[in-house]
């Protein structure tokens, strides 16, 4: 009998063991930020410091902490002084000059001058990896005085963005040939890597005391958080574990239901890339009619009701809403007529509809739904699709490399030139078979010799009026990226992704 | 007995360079393009080859090979294509985490499994019927599954546990413990049933060897009967399915790392794969090997010491 | 005796077949339902993949993540509006196609190389069970890793590679069944009669390993579906087919939009591995059954009741000489429903300084009646009846705790198998002195002790003896040790079962020159139990038959050899041609008589 007895003793005592653990960690995880703390969660890992190899898309605030840069942007997407007090292009737009901030220094020690600067700027040129296509405008760094100036071989409307990002982030010049730079930064960002806190997974930053505008960062430490599972995310939110993250828009109603704060930052346009323009593997895609029918095809109330019911706006333009290439006017040109649609394709001399295969992509747009709402859209008009799993690793070479005659795609909205220069250039990643038009090509050369300001925002208007005329594009959405924060965090809303300066504590 | 331990860490090494051989070549039977997936789709063809010309990937299979098994042989794994790190660092980086969860597992399994299994022989009928319905839900209810169960309801609904993460046990172990605890026990609970039975029917076996019966016969109490001779007889076999148990309990921490986001080799490979990261996968694969052939030597050893018969063979 | 106690020897002919055991567990019969549901769901699958082919894909869009019950979508819909059952049901297929995939593989890897290697052995053998170790060092998920990241998601490939690795566990079963029948008489047989190697392996192996096999099997299944499902959780598995582990992870991924969407598959996948482990160790349960290995079977927990049953002889009190006396002994053993009774009201006794052979063929339930002395009855057993006294006490009146004291205060034993009764870990010296230590005796003096009876046992070397193993030493030197040990205790009264026996001719005569020099040394009474007549003949004063269960004769030695007065004594004489100068043969003829009966010894 004496020996149950025993046996459930210890239980007992295993039990009691571990809710006292659990007891004495318990009141930290409880909702808000309770110190200056602000930890944020990331889907992507810190693969390295490296500023020419890091991809400051998809890991902007690890790039954002510890590298500042030439360039800043406003909330409003417009380039603000950073590094720079002060920029000019000259009257061709092929010559930037940059007069920089002093006293500056690197983590190192090493002060921050136009030396440095165009060390740099070299010193990417030289290595670019995988963001070389951001420098392939500029021809030549140099000094001038105390000034940088960049010389061009033809305006880049995407450059002062670029410098905003990889291309402007500086560091030490001695850090940066050394080969510990992916494991050691020396740069003068907001906030300094602190190794010895850091762990796998985890990031662990102290403010930068030195930095020329600490005012911007209120919180005295940062920690970023990889965590690639969205029911973590959304866990570790509701528990308090992390203070911020951006989640998906299946998470967005619970994370509403869990009383969090929701900022909807302009995100990504979806639809399809109608990429065989030239009919080359889909003959019908060569006709503008068939494109143009698709466009009609697609019920975009409907998707926008029963797919996503939070966060979207339909729209058949590549352009953020109520960016400088959008144009109201538009949206309306494809409202949805499954009659007209067909009179199109019979007219196309394609009255019985075709069949298509299109790469699966289920897992990235939220679940099967809308490979479902596509096929019965375009199986209006006798479209037949055919879903093709790809491995995820081939994904972006089979659907960039002209495997598919069309796509299903959601690519972010971000400044007209950098979303033309992702989908719209005869180079541009997702212009699969490098469609081109002459008169297109004007449009662009307009666009990109026009002075910024209402004259280049109108030659982007043009260029966005030529695209849906001719049906580049289908487009469905446009939606936004639902940020969330705890009680005590604050994220500020902005206009292309959102910079590690929106997150504030929240105004008592 | 040297000339034994000898021939067995002959045959751990011989065993660990087929492991080696064997990571290259299932890490290499398609045809990946790393010079692209590090570059990206931007990148014009000439890029790529000078990439695919910087990682030595133009060279023939024999002659990377050769390369790569003399790095593995100073302790140099190669780079990661992804953020061009050393592997050794990006696993030393991710190993203390599933090490931490195995080894834990590992203890909680080798206790509970020995005290259910004494407890059953002793006669307890009910610890009996316990061990069966523990190897029942093991079998069904697989540790990722459990995990998210676990979690779902202590660290999110009664927020006792963390959701995620992992805390260095040389930081405080108080929260290393805490932190691993549901891990632990989803990991464990399957594994544990299974040892119990082994231990159990390794016992029974013993208790009813002739010896047994000539012990009691000269007044040697149940007691010391069970715990100095039956345990030490029956430990070949518990110890067996504890080396085995080794195997699934890596496997088991991968899935459950992804539960609760630990930093993990789970994490780490299953990155490595949905990248086509090889140099990663490859130095998983020496290194896992490797744990494996070091476990079952040590748990050769420690037969060795229990049963002395077992030093002769 | 009660009504349930089935007063005859087991009948191993007429067992129920394997199925009926099965289904007679409450928990395997929940496994053969479940198991039926599985098939149900696969025929249904069949059967809507003809009719309806798309019938899994029809979506609703306006029913995304419907409830439960929702429009006559019995489990609700899923996050693509698509109906939960109608899916659950066509995964049903492709789920265990990946499953059939894997064991095929291994089946077909494991099978014929662990019949070849357990067969051959030798080289074959060698590099196969290297093979299989490389294979085992190598964890599975991460060879499936660095797999699918080279040769992608496809499930063909992942489950290929599973049943490659899990290969090596059907090899190594099927290599240690194979190796342990390969020497059995039967395959001998075989051979000597001209059969041909596949032919013994397909007619005589693979009859005895079919049913490991099949277990193993059913095993393997639940992990292969454990395991494709796992690389659907990981993000990794083919999702170009419906299979549960991708509904599972399709559930993960919208769990805040759809809390139950997730549980369906994970549910039908438990399930189902629970219907293959309740019926595969089901079947485990039936078929050691059959084989009568009680080694495996959950200790009883009841204790002893003894009834008391009137016997034969009056129940007063011994004579003062007689040291041990036996009076109406019955025990029996548990069986299906009933009990079987192995000793029918026994009958013994033994005088002060006198030995007393027990003789019987095997079976004859004389061992057991010696254990039921020494209070050695295994746990199953029941002593349902009758008396033993010891030097005037009921041992069966007093409480266990009581019986147990006096018990090994006053008999000691000598077994019949000298190395299996040393305990292989411990070296002699530990197993000689435990017991003295056990009875208060200090460590040196316990030594000393020891060391002498060693010396007195004809032990030339003690102290190397003591510090060997039981491995290390002969079969008499260990008799002789077990003898010492015995003598340790100091008992009045010596039980031997078979002393002898296992031992050579030569080394037999010298033990029992032993024994009976220390009982002339120690005055002990001594019980020997032996079906050796020369053997009692040499060393007994009196002499007891045993048959069946029943002490059929009790004469003095003299008495017994002159004049045997039941039948079956004189049957056991007459088998015997001369005594002393034939026993050599006898011994030899022996062995061949006891594989006819069944054994008694482990029993």
């Amino acid at each position: 009998m004496h020996k149950p007895m025993k046996l459930a003793g210890l239980l007992v005592a295993a039990l009691t063991t571990a809710s006292a653990l659990a007891a004495c960690g318990g009141t930290s995880s409880s909702g808000g930020t309770t110190d200056d703390t602000l930890t944020v969660g990331l889907q992507s890992p810190l693969l390295t410091f490296d500023p020419t190899k890091m991809d400051c898309a998809t890991s902007r605030l690890y790039c954002q902490a510890t590298y500042d840069t030439l360039v800043h942007l406003s909330a409003d997407g417009k380039p603000e002084p950073g590094m720079a007090e002060s920029f000019e292009y000259d009257a061709k737009g092929t010559a930037l000059t940059l007069s920089l901030r002093k006293g500056i220094t690197f983590t190192d020690g090493t002060a921050f001058d136009a030396t440095t600067a165009k060390a740099a700027l070299d010193w990417f040129i030289k290595n670019g990896g995988p963001n070389a296509a951001m420098s392939a405008s500029i021809t030549k760094v140099s000094t001038e005085g105390e000034d940088l100036v960049i010389t061009l071989s033809e305006p880049d409307p995407a450059l002062l963005g670029n410098l905003a990002s990889n291309l402007g982030m500086m560091a030490s010049p001695e850090a940066l040939r050394s080969p510990s730079i992916g494991t050691e930064p020396a740069g003068s960002g907001p906030y300094v890597y602190n190794k010895g806190r850091s762990q796998t997974g985890s990031t662990y930053f102290d403010r930068n005391d030195a930095y020329w505008d600490t005012d911007a960062y209120p919180f005295a430490h940062l920690e970023l958080v990889q965590l690639s599972d969205p029911n973590t995310v959304l866990n570790a939110l509701k528990v308090g574990q992390i203070d911020a993250a951006s989640v998906g828009a299946r998470e967005l109603p619970a994370a509403k239901e869990a009383g969090l704060s929701v900022m909807e930052s302009a995100g990504s346009w979806t639809g399809l890339v109608l990429a065989d323009r030239a009919g080359k593997v889909q003959p019908a895609l060569g006709e503008v009619e068939v494109r143009q029918a698709i466009n009609l095809a697609l019920d975009r109330d409907f998707y926008i009701t029963e797919l996503v019911p939070t966060g979207a706006v339909a729209t058949d333009q590549i352009f953020a809403p109520g960016g400088p290439a959008y144009d109201e006017a538009l949206d309306d040109q494809y409202a949805h007529d499954v009659e007209k649609a067909k009179a199109l394709m019979a007219e196309a001399g394609y009255a019985d509809g075709f069949s298509v295969t299109m790469p699966d992509l289920s897992q990235f747009v939220g679940g099967p739904a809308p490979n479902t709402a596509l096929e019965q859209m375009l199986g209006s008009i006798d479209i037949k699709v055919t879903w093709e799993k790809v491995p995820v690793i081939e994904l972006l070479g089979a659907m960039q490399g002209g495997k598919f005659a069309m796509f299903m795609m959601a690519l972010p909205t971000q400044s007209p030139w950098q979303d033309i220069q992702a989908a719209v250039l005869p180079e541009a990643a997702f212009n699969a078979f490098h469609s081109a038009n002459p008169e297109l090509d004007r449009l662009l050369s307009t666009a990109r010799h026009a002075a910024p300001g209402a004259e280049q925002d109108t030659a982007y208007k043009a260029i966005n009026t030529w695209l849906v005329d001719n049906a580049w594009f289908a487009p469905l959405i446009n939606s936004s990226t639902p940020f969330v924060s705890v009680e005590g965090v604050t994220i500020e809303p902005q206009v292309q992704g959102v910079d590690l300066a929106r997150y504030q504590p929240s105004k008592k | 007995m040297v000339r034994l331990l000898f021939r067995r860490a002959v045959a751990a090494l011989v065993l660990m360079i087929a492991v080696a051989v064997a990571g290259f070549v299932i890490t290499g039977l398609g045809n990946s393009d790393p010079g692209r997936s590090i570059l990206g789709p931007q990148a014009t063809a000439a890029q790529v080859e000078a990439e695919n010309h910087r990682l030595g990937l133009d060279r023939s299979q024999v002659e990377q090979f050769t390369d790569w098994a003399g790095g593995v042989v100073r302790g140099d794994l190669g780079r990661s294509y992804l953020g061009d790190r050393p592997v050794t660092e990006k696993i030393t980086n991710y190993l203390p985490v599933t090490m931490s969860l195995v080894a834990l597992s590992m203890v909680v399994i080798a206790v509970l499994s020995l005290v259910l299994a004494v407890a059953s022989v002793s006669g307890r009928a009910w610890v009996d019927r316990c061990v069966q319905l523990l190897a029942v839900i093991g079998h069904v209810l697989p540790g990722y599954l459990l995990a998210l169960l676990l979690l779902l309801l202590f660290a999110v609904q009664f927020q006792l546990f963390p959701v995620f993460g992992y805390t260095p046990i040389g930081e405080s172990p108080a929260q290393w413990l805490r932190g691993l605890a549901l891990p632990v026990i989803a990991l464990a609970l399957g594994s544990v049933a299974g040892a119990a039975l082994q231990a159990r029917g390794a016992l029974m076996d013993v208790l009813e060897a002739d010896y047994v019966r000539t012990l009691r016969s000269r007044g040697i109490g149940g007691r010391s009967v069970l715990f100095r001779h039956a345990l030490r007889n029956a430990s070949p076999a518990w110890l067996t399915s504890l080396s085995l148990g080794f195997v699934a309990l890596l496997a088991g921490a991968f899935m459950v790392e992804k539960v609760f986001a630990l930093p993990g080799l789970g994490t780490l490979s299953v990155e490595a794969t949905s990248s086509g990261d090889r140099p990663v996968l490859m130095g998983v694969v020496v290194l896992t090997g490797g744990l494996v052939v070091v476990v079952n030597l040590l748990v050769d050893l420690l037969q060795m010491w229990l049963i002395p018969k077992a030093r002769t063979a | 005796m009660s009504a349930e106690v089935v007063t005859a020897t087991p009948d191993l002919t007429t067992r129920p077949s394997t199925l009926r055991i099965i289904l007679r567990n409450p928990l395997s019969r929940t496994g053969v339902v479940l198991l039926g549901l599985v098939l149900i769901a696969l025929v249904a699958a069949v059967v809507i993949d003809w009719v309806a082919p798309d019938a899994a894909w029809k979506a609703d869009l306006y029913q995304l993540n419907a409830a439960p019950g929702t429009d006559g979508h019995l489990l609700g819909t899923d996050s693509g509006g698509r109906d939960v059952l109608v899916r659950l049901v066509v995964a049903t297929r492709a789920t265990m196609f990946a499953g059939v995939i894997a064991l095929v593989v291994a089946v077909l890897l494991g099978v014929p190389g662990g019949l070849i290697s357990g067969y051959y052995g030798g080289k074959v053998d060698l590099v196969l069970d290297w093979l299989s170790s490389l294979a085992m060092s190598l964890p599975s998920i991460v060879v499936l890793l660095a797999i699918i990241s080279s040769l992608g998601t496809s499930m063909w490939i992942s489950m290929t590679t599973l049943g490659c690795m899990m290969a090596p566990a059907v090899f190594r079963l099927l290599r240690a069944q194979v190796h342990a029948v390969r020497n059995e008489l039967y395959v001998d047989a075989a051979r000597v009669a001209g059969l041909s190697d596949a032919r013994i392996i397909s007619r005589h192996v693979l009859r005895v390993v079919r049913g490991p096999l099949v277990l193993m099997i059913s095993v393997l299944s639940g992990v292969a579906i454990t395991v494709q499902t796992g690389l659907d959780f990981l993000g990794l598995g083919d999702s170009t087919t419906i299979t549960w582990g991708g509904m599972l992870s399709e559930g993960f991924a919208a769990m805040t939009l759809n809390r139950v969407l997730f549980i369906w598959p994970g549910l039908a996948m438990a399930l189902t591995v629970a219907a293959f482990f309740l019926v595969a160790s089901g079947a485990r349960d039936a078929l050691q059954g059959i084989d009568g290995g009680s080694t495996t079977a959950p200790p009883a927990p009841e204790r002893i009741r003894l009834t008391k049953v009137p016997t034969s002889q009056s129940s007063a009190t011994p004579a003062e000489d007689e040291v041990l006396a036996v009076r109406g002994l019955v025990i029996g053993y548990p069986s299906g429903d009933g009990l079987v009774e192995v000793v029918h009201g026994a009958d013994l006794t033994l005088r002060k300084g006198r030995t007393l052979g027990l003789v019987g063929e095997s079976g004859s339930g004389k061992s057991q009646t010696a254990f039921a002395v020494l209070h050695l009855l295994p746990r199953q057993a029941r002593l349902s009846g009758g008396e033993i006294w010891l030097d005037g006490t009921d041992l069966l009146a007093l409480p266990r705790r009581e019986r147990e004291r006096r018990v090994r205060s006053a008999i000691a034993y000598v077994p019949q198998e000298p190395m299996s009764n040393l305990d292989p870990t411990f070296t002699i010296g530990y197993q000689l002195t435990e017991p003295l230590r056990a009875r208060g005796v200090g460590r040196k003096a316990a030594r000393e002790r020891a060391t002498a009876l060693l010396t007195r046992t004809g032990i030339r070397d003690p102290e190397r003896v003591m510090a060997s193993y039981p491995h290390q030493i002969s079969g008499g030197m260990a008799q002789r040790v077990l003898i010492a040990g015995a003598l340790s205790t100091d008992p009045h009264v010596l039980i031997a079962d078979e002393p002898t026996t296992a031992l050579d001719v030569t080394v037999q005569a010298e033990i029992l020159d032993l024994l009976r020099g220390l009982q002339a040394e120690f005055g002990m009474s001594i019980l020997l139990v032996s079906h050796d007549l020369g053997v009692i003949a040499d060393l007994c004063d009196d002499v007891a038959v045993m048959r069946e269960g029943q002490v059929v004769e009790a004469a003095t030695a003299e008495n017994f050899f002159a004049h045997p007065r039941h039948e079956y004594s004189r049957m056991l004489l007459a088998a015997v041609p001369a005594e002393h100068e034939v026993r050599a043969e006898y011994v030899a003829d022996r062995s061949v008589r006891q594989d006819a009966a069944p054994r008694e010894k482990h029993s």
